[in-house]
């Protein structure tokens, strides 16, 4: 890493500490600044309620924000690289399809199955369903791209399996009892706000040990931006590889889809931003980068959603006002160059 | 000497899943030894690309044999055959956020731990890499901000530092300007001299390759692999043969296939200077004037004169005499006659 690569980190993880900072101290309970390391270390000379607000509702949306945003963002920089696409990411590619699709089965599904409705087995299965939703659409996909060359096909098949879970969920939307659309379409919304306390632990263990595995690919994400025939006359094994990147892939995006609803834009963002930002394409700096900075602007989506007390605008309404002018600034700069 | 690889009986093409196996060429057998500068030609899809795949084991051959040093290819495992063999593919890259050491430093993938770290043997393979290219002073320049020649140097700087015994390069010539072309066989042919390597290529650039390699191999129209040395394949009619279309003759004085233009008159050139006599001569037959050795039947004689470093050309015509300071000037002439 050259000098300004190591200033870019440095910012970013003062913006990082800063918006925590204010998401931890800022709301309905304001806890002042100073006091903020008493909280943090549980002193017992500082107001109950403080420290409920803070290890009860900040402190879990804090974690589940970050590694939500960190997960998204490896995701779409793997697929990205990947399917050599720079618009992949597993909102477009319909991996979030795919995951909702199964929630939708799943959560409108076992409404008639007395002995499902068992919260931990409502969350469980919801978790299992994203993932399998996830992994079947990116198999599809992969077995697709192999026949049909071409980089605009991806996206397309992306949004036709887009339209079709979504064409499943209208099915199963007309016939199902209002609670459980009502759950449904919450879920759809996104939120950070969902994983609480027991949750949050499973979440952060499969995340972060998704994001650990992940970096044992980074020589071979670094080979394969020459394409599919030159990382094979380099010696990788491209069908191992590629079976472990969709398994992580699927993981990652499954398990944040499950917990936090469908998160769009911040996993087709923060790799096209962060490349722009540090100009490399080595993996090494690409993969801790994009971790920080999709943690980054996950938490700010979740700053500004729940900047005003007592009104909260759906974090994908926020992602969607802030992913929709940094697509077409990308699309506006390459307007020149042959668009798939 | 052993040669380093040897295709026998080898028929290669695309296995297609359900389809028919598609068949490109068979029967191939041929050696290549170390230091061997081999330029692959033929037509458009007669298969050279397929060939070039196939022995980089990229793709499966339908049958045959493919051995590297003494062992079938399917033996490597796919570290060990890329540390014995590196291509450079015909596939333009849109590498953008690398520098050109960075591509280059790509082809140590064989070597490096999963972490990927280049050790000091692996600094080392990458500056050999560079400066056997010559691209020290642009090595940490972009890659996308390239030249097109500058790019494909870049590429086989990455295949020089896979140090491999043996090089496939698909191509090399195609998209550069003229003074690229010839810069990048010229690195080529160094590298298999001095480095003794193999290096196999293929290209339509038929006057470059003639003047720069030993070995030329072409597929020809049967589908059958021609190997020689350049100009016997000239001599024996072998490259005429692979190559000739209607109404192209292939003049084995230059090496080349012009037009064939009915000649409608016919005239007698003479002059000292060989070099002068032949652009001449070059020019007439491509306007529809034929030269001819002996005056008997022509009344019509160029003679070219050199004096003091111009040339000049000097027409005589039944006695009388014309001159002119340039071929345009005397096509010009010419033309008008009747």
């Amino acid at each position: 890493m050259d000098k300004r690569q190591q200033v870019i980190f440095k910012i970013m993880i003062m913006i990082l500490l800063i918006l925590i900072s204010i998401i931890a101290t800022r709301g309905a309970i304001n806890i002042p600044v100073d006091k903020f390391g008493s909280v943090l270390i549980k002193s017992p000379d500082i107001p109950e309620v403080w420290l409920q607000v803070f290890w009860q509702i900040r402190f879990p949306k804090i974690v589940a924000a970050f590694l939500a945003g960190a997960s998204l963002s490896v995701c779409g920089l793997l697929m990205q690289t990947f399917f050599r696409n720079p618009l992949a990411d597993p909102f477009v590619l319909g991996v979030h399809s795919g995951s909702s699709l199964g929630v939708a089965l799943w959560i409108m599904g076992t409404s008639y199955i007395p002995f499902l409705m068992n919260e931990s087995i409502q969350n469980l299965g919801m978790v299992f369903f994203a993932i399998l939703g996830g992994v079947i659409t990116l198999f599809l996909l992969l077995l697709l791209s192999k026949q049909i060359p071409g980089r605009s096909v991806l996206l397309v098949m992306g949004l036709v399996f887009g339209h079709f879970s979504s064409g499943i969920i209208n099915i199963l939307i007309s016939v199902s009892d209002a609670n459980k659309i009502k759950n449904f379409l919450l879920w759809t919304l996104g939120s950070f706000q969902r994983v609480s306390d027991d949750r949050l632990l499973i979440f952060s263990i499969v995340i972060i040990i998704g994001l650990m595995v992940s970096f044992i690919f980074k020589k071979d994400l670094n080979v394969m931006v020459l394409g599919e025939r030159y990382s094979k006359s380099l010696g990788l094994s491209i069908n191992r590889t590629k079976y472990f990147l969709i398994c992580i892939t699927a993981i990652l995006s499954g398990v944040v889809t499950a917990f936090c609803g469908p998160i769009v834009f911040i996993g087709i963002i923060t790799p096209h931003l962060f490349r722009k930002i540090i100009q490399s394409s080595d993996h090494t700096i690409l993969l801790p980068g994009v971790i920080l900075l999709g943690g980054i602007i996950a938490l700010f989506a979740e700053l500004i959603s729940s900047f005003h007390d007592g009104m909260i605008i759906p974090v994908n309404a926020v992602l969607g006002l802030l992913g929709v002018p940094v697509i077409i600034a990308f699309l506006w700069k390459n307007r020149k160059g042959e668009m798939g | 000497m052993k040669p380093i690889v040897t295709a026998k009986k080898l028929s290669i093409g695309y296995c297609g899943q359900g389809f028919e196996n598609y068949l490109v060429l068979k029967d191939l057998n041929f050696e290549i030894f170390q230091g061997d500068m081999i330029c692959l030609m033929g037509h458009n899809g007669c298969g050279k690309t397929t060939l070039l795949r196939t022995l980089a084991g990229l793709i499966d051959s339908i049958s045959g044999k493919i051995e590297i040093d003494d062992k079938n290819i399917d033996v490597y495992t796919a570290k060990e055959l890329a540390q014995i063999v590196s291509v450079v593919l015909t596939e333009r890259l849109d590498l953008s956020g690398l520098k050109v050491r960075d591509v280059v430093a790509l082809g140590r993938y064989p070597y490096t731990n999963i972490w990927g770290k280049l050790g000091p043997s692996d600094l080392q393979a990458i500056d050999r890499a560079i400066s056997l290219v010559e691209m020290n002073d642009i090595q940490h320049k972009q890659f996308s901000m390239l030249s097109d020649g500058q790019k494909q140097k870049a590429l086989l700087a990455r295949a020089l530092a896979q140090d491999t015994a043996i090089i496939y390069f698909d191509e090399p010539t195609t998209y550069l300007d003229i003074p690229g072309r010839m810069e990048i066989l010229k690195v080529m042919k160094r590298i298999a001299l001095e480095k003794n390597k193999a290096i196999i290529f293929s290209s339509h650039d038929w006057h470059l390759v003639l003047s720069m390699t030993n070995w030329i191999w072409i597929i020809n129209e049967a589908g059958k692999l021609v190997r020689g040395v350049p100009e016997d394949l000239i001599l024996n009619g072998e490259f005429e043969k692979s190559f000739m279309r209607e109404n192209f003759v292939f003049d084995r004085g230059s090496g080349s296939f012009i037009e064939a233009v009915v000649m409608d008159k016919n005239i007698m050139l003479i002059g000292d200077d060989d070099i002068a006599v032949y652009w001449t001569r070059h020019a007439l037959m491509k306007n529809g004037i034929g030269v001819i050795n002996n005056s008997d039947n022509v009344s019509e004689a160029i003679n070219i004169i050199i004096r003091e470093n111009s040339i000049k050309w000097v027409v005589r015509v039944n006695g009388t005499e014309q001159d002119f300071n340039s071929i345009e000037s005397l096509l010009v002439y010419l033309k008008s006659w009747p």
